[in-house]
């Protein structure tokens, strides 16, 4: 049986959905509809020198991270974060009601 | 005709309305309507409903009835909602004379019925939501196959397949998969 053993001053990571999950949450939730993408500190993790994650689910964090970017300057969900501890967050996306933007970018 | 068939008004101020209501807020959202556009197409759904209950046979069961009328009457609607704007010079003025052979024909070309013209306003807004250089990948896309829009495309493979890729992703958010399980186009109405 395998046994993940967490240092308890160090909070756990989490990345409870995919690029994929992401995408289809964007195009089903509700107006107000809520889903936290990450738990940690995503900043840092994301950074492939701090190896906090392995290096298969940094790629993802890095994918969902831009994902939720895009849809947030696209005004589909607004970003908001909770903290949990020291360098522990909680990075929550709520869906906006309304249009997107309807502009070209880049 | 057969007729006769007893309807209760549960059967018109329940399933009737609980349809009539999902209609025209699906009608609502796929054309941008607002709240009280939304409220007259439910009663002209709703008016419709009743106009045709009498013809109601009991040969298949009251809800499906009415899910049919209403159906097609929110077609109705939605086509009436469409050429007003066209008239009217509304946002939507591309939509119906690019449909034969414009982008958002083609990727809705496998769909007919109701659900044609919310496909296509879908694909339409979707479109409208791409930045330039994606936008010009569906094109190429959309005219060529996938070898062909790579030499077209001027992109470097690994960047061609990077930007389909981000396209098919940004489909995905959309709520629009180009190929469901049965072949066709599926969009947000579904």
């Amino acid at each position: 049986m395998t046994v993940t053993f967490h240092p308890p001053d160090v909070p756990v990571r989490s990345l409870p959905v995919d690029e994929n999950g992401l995408c289809d949450w964007l195009a089903d939730a509700e107006p107000g509809a809520v889903l936290i993408y990450y738990c940690g500190h995503l900043g840092h993790d994301r950074m492939p020198s701090t190896r906090v994650l392995p290096e298969v689910q940094r790629r993802q964090l890095v994918n969902v991270a831009a994902r939720v970017q895009q849809a947030a300057e696209d005004e589909r969900v607004f970003l908001l974060q909770r903290r949990n501890g020291e360098d522990d967050f909680s990075y929550l996306a709520i869906k906006a009601t309304g249009n997107a933007k309807r502009r070209s970018r880049r | 005709m057969q007729t006769g068939q007893q309807i209760t008004p549960q059967d018109i101020t329940g399933t009737g309305l609980a349809a009539a209501d999902r209609c025209a807020r699906r009608i609502g959202r796929s054309l941008r309507l607002p709240a009280s556009d939304i409220h007259d197409i439910r009663q002209d759904l709703l008016l419709e409903l009743v106009r045709r209950a009498p013809r109601f046979d009991g040969q298949a069961p009251w809800s499906a009835f009415a899910s049919l009328v209403i159906r097609h009457a929110g077609q109705d609607a939605a086509d009436r909602w469409v050429r007003h704007r066209l008239r009217h010079g509304g946002s939507l003025g591309d939509i119906e004379p690019a449909s034969e052979d414009g982008l958002s024909a083609w990727w809705a070309g496998g769909v007919a019925g109701p659900g044609a013209i919310h496909l296509r306003l879908d694909i339409q807004r979707f479109l409208e939501s791409l930045p330039e250089g994606l936008r010009r990948l569906c094109h190429l896309l959309a005219d060529e196959d996938r070898a062909e829009a790579l030499a077209g495309s001027g992109l470097s493979r690994s960047e061609f397949f990077r930007q389909l890729h981000e396209l098919r992703m940004r489909l995905r958010a959309f709520g629009i998969t180009p190929l469901g399980r049965s072949g066709q186009c599926a969009g947000t109405w579904q």
